[in-house]
């Protein structure tokens, strides 16, 4: 089986307060996320009010996700994945969607967000 | 020695109650037959339709539509719901849902178009919902299998893990998660008319419906309860059913069950069947079932004329009537 890919690439422009990340596995499905600033590992599994550090401290540094979400729901073939970060100038929230061509398909979703 | 004298005993005596209290009037109604169907329209017209169609989004639902008036027979299952993204709609939240995300998540709607006048010029449409007002607790077994499916993902998050076998995980996740433990309502109503001449002007009132399920399921019990109301507009008379189904798994291999099912027609009286139904697994094909009761009288509920005593001792070889019983692994 070959597992669909989505990605995103942007830009969050921090403030002085704490950056704190949110992923919402949409659609009733189930998944699991792992994020790295820069190559070190912070969280995996489940990400809620992640707080990954002062704004002024991690500016410049990129934050990586990777989440895999799987096709559970019988209702349903579609998949999303919405990444809510706060704490910078203003709140970023972005969502992505994917469908799977089969029943109980698997798909991964990248995220690459830079701190300016 | 003395055990194969035993046997010579009992087999001609199984035999001989197999061939003899084998007298069962086989009733039309069952519990099963008066729980909330899965698509209500149909189950009114009591119509298979030859082209059943699920449209998963509004665009196809249309299209489906489109087609549906070519003469033949069709039927069209849909839920709105899934017709729209949920992207805030998170696991925990959809398989533990409070009342209104229960009902949202689950309702369908059918409809039906068909012929039902041997020279095809009257139609009859329907149309009909169902939906789960409480929908009981995830299985042990699927948090197993949740669990299991966690630990795949967070292989393939470090590039490892076999994508096959997580798909395996998810596919069995979603047959899993039909089967649910606890406190589950389901309700379904329905309403069909006729068309003669298939002229929209000529429009008749022709059945309408309602459907109650109840049930309770824990690791060994699992009860049923029913009530259905059918009226039909055609005949000018009105079905009541309810009834209830009590079923306790002593074991693996042995189940004991009680049900009751009561049924009224408008200016017909009502009657009652009641059974208690023993079954015991032998293998994994067979089952001896033994059932002992009363049948509805005989009246217009039973034209035949049949005896109304349930009696009966026999083998199910793994079809017919889905057995209490199943085999664990």
């Amino acid at each position: 089986m070959s597992m669909k890919k989505v990605s995103l690439k942007t830009q969050y422009p921090v403030d002085t307060g704490e950056i704190t990340i949110n992923i919402v596995i949409g659609e009733g499905q189930l998944g699991s996320s792992v994020v790295f600033l820069d190559s070190t590992e912070i969280k995996r599994g489940d990400i809620r009010q992640l707080a990954i550090g002062k704004g002024q401290e991690i500016k410049g540094h990129k934050i990586f996700i990777k989440t895999v979400v799987s096709d559970i729901n019988d209702k349903t073939n579609r998949t999303s994945v919405t990444y809510i970060i706060e704490g910078g100038k203003e709140k970023y929230q972005q969502t992505l969607e994917a469908i799977v061509e089969e029943n109980g398909d698997v798909i991964r979703y990248y995220a690459e967000i830079e701190l300016s | 020695m003395f055990k194969g004298n035993r046997l010579y005993f009992i087999l001609p005596g199984l035999l001989f109650f197999f061939f003899t209290i084998s007298q069962t009037t086989a009733s039309a109604l069952t519990i099963e037959d008066a729980r909330t169907p899965t698509s209500p329209a149909f189950k009114l017209l009591d119509i298979a339709p030859s082209l059943i169609e699920k449209p998963q989004t509004p665009r196809q639902l249309g299209l489906n539509l489109l087609t549906a008036y070519d003469g033949n027979d069709i039927g069209i299952d849909f839920a709105p719901y899934w017709f729209f993204p949920h992207n805030e709609l998170e696991f925990k939240q959809y398989y533990n849902p409070d009342f209104v995300q229960s009902i949202q998540q689950n309702l369908s709607v059918s409809l039906i178009s068909a012929n039902v006048s041997a020279s095809q010029t009257t139609r009859a449409l329907g149309v009909g919902i169902k939906t789960i007002l409480v929908q009981g607790r995830p299985s042990k077994k699927l948090e197993g299998i949740k669990k299991d499916i966690l630990v795949e993902q967070d292989k393939i998050l470090d590039g490892e893990g076999d994508p096959d076998r997580l798909k395996e995980l998810n596919l069995n996740f979603q047959e899993e998660s039909k089967h649910r433990e606890g406190f589950i309502v389901e309700v379904g109503c329905a309403i069909a008319n006729n068309y003669p001449q298939n002229n929209w002007s000529n429009s008749q009132p022709l059945k309408n419906g309602f459907w109650l399920t109840p049930s309770f399921t824990r690791e060994n019990i699992d009860f049923i309860g029913v009530f259905r109301r059918i009226s039909d507009k055609a005949l000018n008379q009105n079905y009541s059913d309810y009834g209830a189904k009590f079923c306790y798994h002593i074991n693996n291999l042995f189940a004991a069950s009680g049900e009751y099912l009561s049924r009224s027609i408008s200016n017909a009286g009502n009657t009652q069947r009641y059974a208690l139904i023993l079954e015991y697994q032998l293998d994994k094909d067979r089952i001896i079932t033994g059932s002992i009761g009363k049948d509805f009288d005989n009246t217009s509920f039973n034209p035949s004329n049949n005896p109304n005593m349930i009696a009966f001792l026999g083998l199910n070889w793994g079809f017919g009537d889905k057995p209490s019983i199943e085999i664990k692994n």
